[in-house]
């Protein structure tokens, strides 16, 4: 069996990590962590910059609603005979004016803007389902072009003092992202009307259409960071108590060791490429705690195995057969955890393809660090806390197995 | 364990996992879209929905019992034969030989008994669901669109008013005040159930559902135009109520709204006198002819109480007036003594008293009302006020569309994960890499079937912590198959390959998947929401794939390789000499 001499490359894994997380101090010194709204208080705005296609309204006698189920229009109409409901899917009605032509048909008032756009590229914010009346109800539809740009928002948020803005997706989609800064004197409502009035006077109130909007007042956020660090303090204490009951204290500081490095080395890719810090990013964090944690127990689990099999024979060799013997698992696990995090990271959008990205890189470091640095560190501690001196003790035996 | 019992444990849980995704799978399958969407309408648009159709039904019914009365009763009446047996037995008559639709009709004492009937089954049928949805795996608000709003009490007009800061009991007794008042108010907000609860002792959380537009959540927080005082017209009120008492069908359309008679006109309109019944939907008790015209608004209201009239110890509701308001009420009262003056919230009449004298800021409502009723009046005159301000610290709104969008992209993902990973141990391990995909499907179910029946939401979070607990799941498949791998070229055979590969595994695997949860218990505790729909899911992932992988997986290989075997175990799909 190939047997790898991977404690040999101690010193230059040691040497690799340190400047790793060095350059992420620098990144930190430089420029800081680019926090998201959880963490820094502020306000946060999806909004798409889209024209108005038609204006529908209702002047009938019954409950009429217009929904937008998976992307589709649903116009219903309750009435003494029941439920009447019309849909409008792009393959039927291709453009804004066929659209139109039929809900003109189905009973509703329509005025077109624009019947040239396409149906398919309906968009729809807030205030869906909703229910129609005499007051006309705006339609938006993106277009084929590119009609506003991000600079046209920042002038538009000029007022508003420091806005920041994002563009989103494709440029033609004219969807942006906008965050700005609570002082401890604004509210939910002012922010949001400041930002919204700004915008409404710049494009029209019926062409801004809004997607998403969040919220964190500066107390929630103060209060969330703690709780964080109390959640992983605790969770770290309780991880040091547990292996150290199961193994031996030489176990639990290289462990832990290993973990520290594995939360530093991802916090510095965050720093480095800048990456946004929310409550998912703790998430992140906290699952790769458990998962290089099992990494590294795995791999322990095979040298107290070792050891208490073979007790005279040199610990370092027993620690780098113990890896070998383990390394075709631990590229497996990786592998296979990789398969189902990566299409996360590749199609998803969002928090959630941060998270992923995050998981991605820690699962790769958590690998490294559990064949790399713990089984290291575990060496040199040896020589001080020595791992192969014995009480006489029976094995334990698999519960499961005794029939 | 004999492996009889171990079979009949896993035929068990499965059994239990099947069982607890009855709901989710009734639900989505069974239950028709439509009745779904009327289902989550607000306790009052199901009524509504079951007045219209029964009355509907009842003349239909009365139709057919005048034209062909000897016919037998159509099978979409049939429920209605055991309702006129027990209408039967109350009076002491015996039942008819044969159900047609005369006898059915004539075994109901009156017309509105026989209303009733029907109006209570499409009620309890559509009661039925919205109780079931509430043991449905329900998709997060991130996922299906809708807001979340985190509110904390402003106390300092309270403290201002005491001159003293207010105690932690007190405050967390008045929002649960506030948390009435907002309750109250969601008929008025129009959206299927918003989910409004205490957090902490300072802080209420309000989720939405569906809907997301803040301003509408801050219109409901203020809570403006939803109270109002108006004058009643006697006469026409009488008129009514008598056309009322003859035929319930004349005022209720098919679609359970009111009909207005075509003899009120048009500054008149036609509300209901409700009363809340003892399952705490409200019944209509009488119909009141109001004015249209807003005598006063609620939002003038400041205070309201219920005390005892000190003469005849019967129950009062006080209530104070800001200046502003107390002068308009002087004039309406000086002007209408005599008439009868309703409060009406959100179009429904919820008391009428007579004006006796004219009245500036400091009111009493006297005059035939129980404990009970006094009670309730005064919690909805207070509903145009909350005792505790309330500022908005945290808000997220996703619009619908974009859930959407966020759904689709998260169960491709899930579905691209798991595919590879299905067919990566498959290929890799050969015929025990199929065993392990048999105990990772029973992973999945036993997982969302623990979900569901745990009352948890889906959210994006808990997807992610779902793909997690997968990667976990196969990690203890993998050391299990690595061990045995070990065994083989020690020269292990048959049995001997797969108890050893298992002994080994053990402790490995229990070690590792221990710390993990720890982290993920922690987190659950102390996490923020996101985190903790993630730590959960997590936690219930990894003990169900603790038991999929070392209970289920090694009875599979246990069936297949008896403890006599000599024969290898197929861990790869290559032949070997």
């Amino acid at each position: 069996m190939r047997n790898i001499n991977i404690l040999k490359y101690r010193k230059i894994s040691i040497i690799a990590s340190s400047a790793f997380i060095l350059l992420g101090v620098v990144a930190f010194i430089v420029f800081g962590f680019n926090t998201g709204i959880d963490f820094g208080a502020g306000f946060s705005e999806r909004v798409q910059i889209v024209p108005v296609g038609i204006k529908v309204s209702y002047s009938g006698q019954n409950a009429a609603t217009l929904s937008i189920s998976s992307g589709t229009l649903v116009f219903q109409e309750r009435s003494a005979s029941g439920l009447v409901s019309n849909t409008y899917s792009s393959d039927l009605y291709p453009t804004v004016a066929d659209v139109a032509a039929q809900m003109e048909k189905d009973g509703l008032d329509v005025v077109v803007e624009d019947g040239s756009l396409l149906t398919s590229n309906l968009v729809s914010g807030f205030g869906f389902p909703c229910d129609l009346t005499s007051t006309w109800k705006a339609l938006n539809f993106a277009t084929e072009t590119r009609d506003v740009t991000i600079e046209d928002v920042r002038n538009a948020l000029d007022s508003v003092g420091d806005a920041k803005v994002q563009t989103l997706g494709s440029a033609y989609e004219g969807s942006f992202q906008i965050r700005v800064n609570v002082d401890s004197s604004d509210t939910q409502e002012s922010l949001d009307k400041e930002v919204n009035d700004a915008l409404f006077s710049a494009f029209g109130k019926d062409n801004v259409v809004v997607m998403q909007s969040d919220f964190v007042g500066p107390k929630f956020s103060a209060e969330l960071l703690k709780n964080s660090f109390i959640a992983i303090a605790i969770a770290l204490a309780l991880i040091l108590v547990y292996v150290t009951i199961r193994f031996r204290v030489s176990y639990a500081i290289s462990s832990l060791v290993a973990l520290f490095h594995d939360v530093l080395a991802m916090l510095s890719l965050i720093l480095i490429c800048r990456l946004e810090v929310s409550s998912t990013t703790i998430a992140a964090v906290l699952t790769i705690i458990g998962y290089s944690l099992n990494n590294t127990i795995v791999i322990f689990d095979r040298v107290r195995e070792n050891v208490s099999a073979k007790r005279n024979e040199d610990v370092d060799a027993l620690i780098n057969l113990s890896i070998n013997q383990s390394l075709s698992r631990t590229l497996i696990t990786s592998l296979t955890t990789l398969f189902a995090i990566v299409p996360l990271a590749i199609f998803s959008s969002g928090d959630i393809k941060l998270f992923a990205i995050n998981l991605t890189w820690g699962i790769l470091v958590g690998g490294y660090s559990s064949n790399f640095i713990a089984p290291a560190f575990l060496s040199s501690l040896h020589k001080k806390y020595p791992i192969n001196v014995f009480k006489e003790k029976e094995d334990e035996v698999d519960p499961l197995l005794e029939d | 364990m004999k492996k009889t019992g171990r079979i009949m444990l896993v035929l068990l849980v499965l059994v239990v996992s099947v069982m607890l995704l009855y709901p989710s799978i009734k639900w989505h399958f069974l239950i028709p879209e439509e009745t779904k969407e009327l289902a989550a309408g607000t306790n009052m648009e199901i009524r509504e929905y079951a007045r219209g159709q029964a009355s509907k039904d009842v003349r239909i019914l009365l139709s057919m019992a005048k034209t062909n009365g000897e016919d037998a009763v159509p099978a979409e009446y049939k429920y209605l034969i055991s309702d006129a047996k027990a209408e039967l037995k109350k009076v002491g008559k015996s039942n008819p030989e044969k159900w047609t639709c005369y006898s059915l009709l004539s075994a109901f004492k009156t017309e509105s008994s026989f209303f009733e009937a029907i109006e209570a089954k499409y009620r309890e049928e559509l009661m039925e669901v919205k109780e079931l949805s509430n043991y449905v795996l329900q998709l997060g608000l991130d996922l299906r669109g809708g807001m979340s709003v985190l509110l904390e009490a402003d106390t300092t007009r309270i403290e201002q008013e005491l001159g003293r800061a207010v105690t932690e009991a007190e405050l967390t007794a008045l929002l649960n005040e506030d948390i009435e008042i907002l309750n109250a108010r969601i008929d008025q907000f129009g959206v299927s159930e918003p989910d409004i609860r205490l957090q902490g002792t300072s802080q209420i959380l309000i989720e939405l559902p569906g809907e997301a537009d803040p301003e509408r959540v801050n219109s409901f927080l203020r809570g403006k135009g939803s109270l109002a005082f108006q004058l009643v017209d006697s006469t026409l009120t009488d008129r009514v109520n008598s056309d009322y008492q003859k035929n319930h069908s004349l005022i209720f359309a098919d679609d359970g709204t009111m009909i207005t008679p075509s003899y009120i006109p048009a500054d008149r309109t036609l509300a209901g006198y409700y009363i809340e019944d003892e399952y705490g939907l409200e019944v209509l008790n009488s119909l009141v002819v109001l004015k249209s015209e807003i005598a006063l608004d609620g939002a003038h209201l400041k205070a309201a109480a219920v005390s005892q009239d000190p003469e005849t110890r019967s129950p009062v509701v006080n209530f104070r007036l800001d200046s502003e308001g107390g002068e308009i009420f002087y004039k309406v009262t000086s002007a209408n003594k005599g008439q009868g003056l309703a409060v009406v919230m959100d179009g429904k009449v919820k008391s009428v008293a007579k004006i006796n004298e004219a009245i500036r800021d400091s009111v009493q409502l006297s005059g035939g009302f129980t404990d009970e009723e006094a009670q309730s009046l005064a919690v909805t005159l207070k509903t145009a006020s909350l005792p505790v301000e309330l500022v908005v610290v945290s808000q997220q709104a996703i619009g619908a569309t974009l859930g959407d969008d966020a759904v689709k992209v998260a169960l491709l993902a899930i579905v691209v994960g798991c595919a590879l990973v299905f067919i990566f141990m498959a290929a890799y391990y050969g015929p025990a890499g199929l065993v392990s995909d048999v105990s990772l499907l029973m992973n999945f179910l036993m997982m969302i079937s623990l979900l569901s029946a745990l009352n948890f939401t889906l959210t994006l979070s808990s997807i992610a912590g779902i793909v997690l607990t997968l990667g976990m799941a196969i990690d203890a498949n993998v050391i299990i198959y690595e061990r045995m791998k070990e065994e083989e070229k020690k020269g292990a055979l048959g049995y001997q390959i797969v108890r050893e590969g298992y002994k080994g595994a053990f402790w490995s695997i229990m070690d590792s998947n221990v710390t993990t949860i720890i982290a993920a218990l922690v987190l659950s505790f102390f996490g923020s929401s996101t985190v903790k729909g993630f730590a959960n899911t997590l936690a219930i992932g990894i003990a169900c794939s603790l038991f999929t992988s070392l209970f289920v997986s090694h009875l599979i290989f246990d069936l297949f390789i008896p403890a006599d075997s000599f024969n290898r175990v197929k861990l790869s799909w290559r032949k070997r000499k």
